[in-house]
């Protein structure tokens, strides 16, 4: 089985697991958490519930997460006042049930993130940089009359990163760069977006959730999950 | 290039550690600049980031340049947190500016080059207290057994297998840890909602452990209660050595986690058996400190007025650190 997590509304996510039903792709979405079923323990097999149905973790061979974390307005169903609390927890045992499953997972969690690292436009500037990827500057203004985020940006192009593959341009260099960047960032699924200045391709940002109503991304992306991307 | 030469606190007055921090500081004859986020209306922050870390701070009439900088010790709210902000809402100026303060600061102490007591990625890995768990085994000590589940059938067999039960909240949202009674029973059906964390009891000596930079200050805690925080049965605390095998691992807990301060709660069995039951990346060092005189406040002022240099690992990712750290607990 191939779960999917992310809001029960995302039409991408729900248009994937229909793509994929040949791999018995499903949706887990915060629903799911409200369902008895879960358990996580040590040293016995962990068993999660994906699109309300009970799953052992050996029945899942690959994960992708479409969401940051849960929300609290994904909770109607829980009491107004504990969905802040009860968004919190959801999110949390998720973390630690993405941490230690084997299959393939994109991306793996962080404390901070379902899905790779929660860095900001600023830090990922920096993170590129230090990576030797030209960057284009950001500026963050916080004026009481105006507040900002700026970064001069020409003609973009936008590359995806899935395993050891990048899409989106021919240009080696560029794929480079991306690829450097999901390193640094250790993802596997990334989107990076450079602009040209004199000639020269700067970063500008990243994405740890593609595009995927692109069908070449989406096609990589289940070949990666499916444990088929050459080395 | 800058002189890197003051410190930045960034919080509320009225927060007891950022309190005793500028008291800490003045006692040390430390230049300091507090940034009170009452203030943030009267609040400019300019950041720019490219090839370097750049920006101007003004509070009030006063401006710092972000790379004066050299350590920073970090307890803000959340913006929504402060009546003013929260009553503007979400479309209004204020919450705009509020917020992008909030983000600009919050990205600088991500990036910057000085001392950061803690930045916001390492102080996450608190928010999900089972992933921390197992960072903390892989690093050494015991955690206790657990149980994360939304049947209730489960928790009973658990609660069965183990006699003595506590739950707790699995985030970092504060809860009290409360033993499992039989009044209990009835309300165990309401586990299917969200899923509840249910730990093995480990009885012992409690012990809470600040650990500074490589400094280490460990107080005893005796008491009765499920959870010594909230309870109203006497607490009795005493500053005290720990073995130096248990301070090392401390050490090695917090440096492992990109945690120059933290607070450790661990527990001793009658068998000797050290247990940990969670890492705080911003730890609430001065309940502890008032009533042990242990001086935490000036071992942290002294650490950041050593500043710059002290924070060699810059970007903390998760594969760096925990990640590695994770699997070697996952696997063991």
């Amino acid at each position: 089985m191939i779960v999917i997590i992310a809001n029960r509304r995302n039409q991408v996510a729900h248009a994937l697991a229909q793509q994929w039903a040949a791999w018995d792709a499903a949706v887990l979405s915060a629903q799911d958490l409200s369902v008895a079923g879960w358990s996580l323990t040590d040293g016995a097999t962990d068993a999660a519930v994906v699109a309300q149905q009970r799953v052992d973790e050996r029945d899942i061979s690959a994960v992708l997460t479409l969401a940051p974390c849960i929300f609290e307005h994904e909770l109607g169903h829980i009491t107004l006042e504990d969905r802040s609390y009860v968004a919190a927890e959801m999110t949390a045992v998720l973390t630690f049930w993405l941490a230690r499953l084997r299959c393939p997972v994109l991306n793996r969690p962080t404390a901070a993130r379902l899905s790779g690292p929660a860095w900001s436009p600023e830090k990922w500037v920096r993170v590129a940089y230090e990576a030797g990827v030209p960057v284009e500057s950001i500026c963050r203004t916080a004026v009481p009359a105006d507040s900002k985020v700026e970064q001069k940006m020409s003609s973009t192009v936008t590359l995806t990163v899935v395993g050891n593959r990048v899409l989106g341009s021919d240009d080696s260099r560029l794929q480079q760069r991306a690829r450097r960047l999901a390193q640094a960032a250790a993802v596997e699924l990334l989107a990076v977006t450079f602009a040209t200045v004199d000639s020269e391709p700067h970063f500008v940002s990243a994405d740890v959730f593609p595009n995927l109503s692109d069908e070449t991304v989406a096609g990589a992306v289940l070949e990666y999950l499916r444990g088929q991307q050459a080395a | 290039m800058t002189e890197n030469r003051t410190i930045l606190l960034w919080g509320i007055p009225e927060d007891a550690p950022t309190a005793a921090m500028q008291d800490a500081l003045r006692r040390a004859n430390s230049d300091f600049i507090f940034l009170n986020q009452h203030a943030v209306l009267r609040t400019t922050v300019e950041l720019i980031v490219g090839s370097s870390v750049e920006g101007q701070l003004r509070i009030g009439d006063q401006d710092f340049g972000l790379a004066q900088i050299k350590s920073a010790y970090l307890r803000p709210y959340e913006p929504a947190a402060f009546p003013q902000i929260a009553r503007a809402g979400p479309h209004s100026r204020v919450w705009r500016h509020a917020h992008t303060v909030y983000q600009a600061l919050h990205s600088w102490s991500e990036i910057t080059d000085a001392l950061v007591v803690n930045r916001p990625d390492a102080a996450a890995v608190n928010n999900s207290k089972p992933y921390q768990a197992a960072l903390i085994e892989a690093l050494g000590f015991r955690t206790p057994r657990t149980l994360i589940t939304t049947d209730p059938a489960l928790a009973l067999d658990f609660w069965r297998q183990h006699e003595v039960v506590i739950y707790k909240s699995i985030s970092a949202v504060r809860s009290i840890v409360s033993r499992l009674s039989d009044k209990h029973h009835c309300r165990l059906a309401d586990i299917a909602n969200c899923p509840t964390q249910f730990q093995q009891y480990i009885s012992g000596t409690e012990y809470r452990v600040h650990v500074v930079g490589d400094e280490v200050f460990a107080c005893a805690i005796t008491t009765n209660a499920d959870d010594y925080r909230y309870s109203d049965k006497p607490v009795q605390m005493q500053a005290c050595e720990l073995p130096p095998e248990v301070a090392a691992t401390c050490r090695r807990l917090a440096q492992s986690m990109n945690l120059h301060v933290a607070g450790i709660d661990l527990r001793r069995t009658s068998q000797g058996d050290w247990y940990c039951f969670e890492v705080n990346p911003s730890p609430g060092f001065t309940y502890f400190e008032n009533q042990t005189g242990l001086a935490i406040a000036d071992s942290i002022a002294r650490f950041l007025m050593r500043g710059t240099g002290e924070n060699r690992q810059r970007y903390p990712t998760r594969r760096d650190s925990d990640e590695s750290l994770y699997q070697a607990a996952a696997v063991s």
